[in-house]
């Protein structure tokens, strides 16, 4: 979810899409994932499809506007945050000569 | 496939923790998820995904796991204090009870009729915590509020009961009423009982739920009111 406008995902799609974009170092539980998608949908930051595939139920998420805004706002922040750190001049190491 | 099923089986048991109308309206759809991510020789849920369904599931209860942060924190806050509030009402009667149920035993007998009433504050009481626990507020109201009735019960009863002569001689209103305000466990009965009421209202309950709530938290106190008066006018 965390590229620009994604198309809409089920779950598993999301979970596994989580796993590829950390390189595997992301792999959310599915009562997390669903905790965080009902708290995203309270805060009308998507939108919800329900489809029957292959006989088993499935809901579609997909960002909304406002989804996508507060997704640029908090991608900013970090990225943002991160300057602090990358931009930040190493400290000079100055040798100490022994008395 | 039969490995499936019964791994299907074990997931939807895991989903108890749920309440039942998330579970009758999102069961399939999570099952099914925990069934895709689930590896090829998996054979039942793995601590992790039984671990994160109760605790996910318990938040869906309280009604805070799709609440902003702020606003959760502020339910989590809420419950956490009733919570403590309601574990240390439970301490007096429980230790009380700890005195009295021996004793029956011993005498297979009760001394005075009045005897079982704390034991059955302290059941009302660990049920009135494990409602809140479990995110049951209108339970967990019911019986903070059964409990403050009873616990004023034992007051009003322990102090009338001659267990000389076994009669029961009620002292003025305005005795119970300052013991009563002495005893920790009425203030902590009230004061959960109202912090239980501000997380109900957080929840958004709905009408009816509220209208029944109201109806019988008043009923039981009313009830309680009038037997004791009821008693006290025969005596």
């Amino acid at each position: 979810m965390s590229r620009a406008r994604p198309r809409p995902l089920h779950g598993y799609a999301i979970i596994k899409r989580a796993e590829e974009l950390s390189g595997g170092r992301v792999r959310m539980a599915a009562g997390t994932l669903y905790a965080a998608l009902d708290r995203l949908n309270a805060e009308q930051l998507l939108r919800v499809e329900g489809k029957v595939v292959n006989g088993r139920a499935r809901r579609y998420y997909d960002l909304t506007d406002e989804g996508v805004a507060a997704l640029r706002a908090e991608a900013d922040q970090m990225l943002q945050a991160a300057r602090v750190v990358t931009e930040r001049r190493a400290p000079r190491v100055r040798a100490v000569k022994p008395a | 496939m039969n490995r499936e099923k019964a791994l299907e089986a074990r997931y939807r048991q895991l989903l108890w923790a749920y309440p039942k109308q998330y579970r009758r309206d999102r069961r399939a759809e999570i099952v099914g998820t925990l069934l895709d991510t689930a590896h090829t020789d998996q054979r039942r849920p793995t601590v992790r995904e039984a671990a994160t369904l109760a605790v996910r599931g318990l938040q869906t209860r309280a009604g805070t796991h799709d609440a902003p942060a702020a606003d959760r924190g502020l339910r989590g806050a809420l419950r956490l204090a009733a919570l403590l509030m309601l574990a240390y009402a439970t301490a007096g009667p429980l230790v009380d009870s700890g005195h009295i149920i021996p004793r029956i035993i011993a005498d297979g007998a009760l001394r005075y009729p009045y005897e079982l009433v704390q034991p059955l504050v302290t059941v009302i009481v660990g049920c009135a915590v494990v409602a809140v626990a479990a995110g049951r507020y209108v339970w967990g109201l019911l019986a903070a509020l059964g409990a403050l009735t009873f616990t004023l019960a034992v007051l009003r009863f322990a102090i009338s009961y001659d267990s000389a002569t076994h009669d029961v001689v009620f002292p003025p209103f305005e005795l119970t009423r300052d013991m009563a305000a002495e005893e920790p466990a009425t203030w902590l009965l009230a004061f959960a009982a109202l912090l239980i009421l501000l997380a109900l209202s957080l929840n958004g309950l709905d009408q009816p739920t509220w209208l029944w709530t109201l109806l019988i938290g008043t009923a039981t106190l009313v009830t309680a009111g009038a037997v004791g008066l009821h008693r006290q006018a025969h005596i």
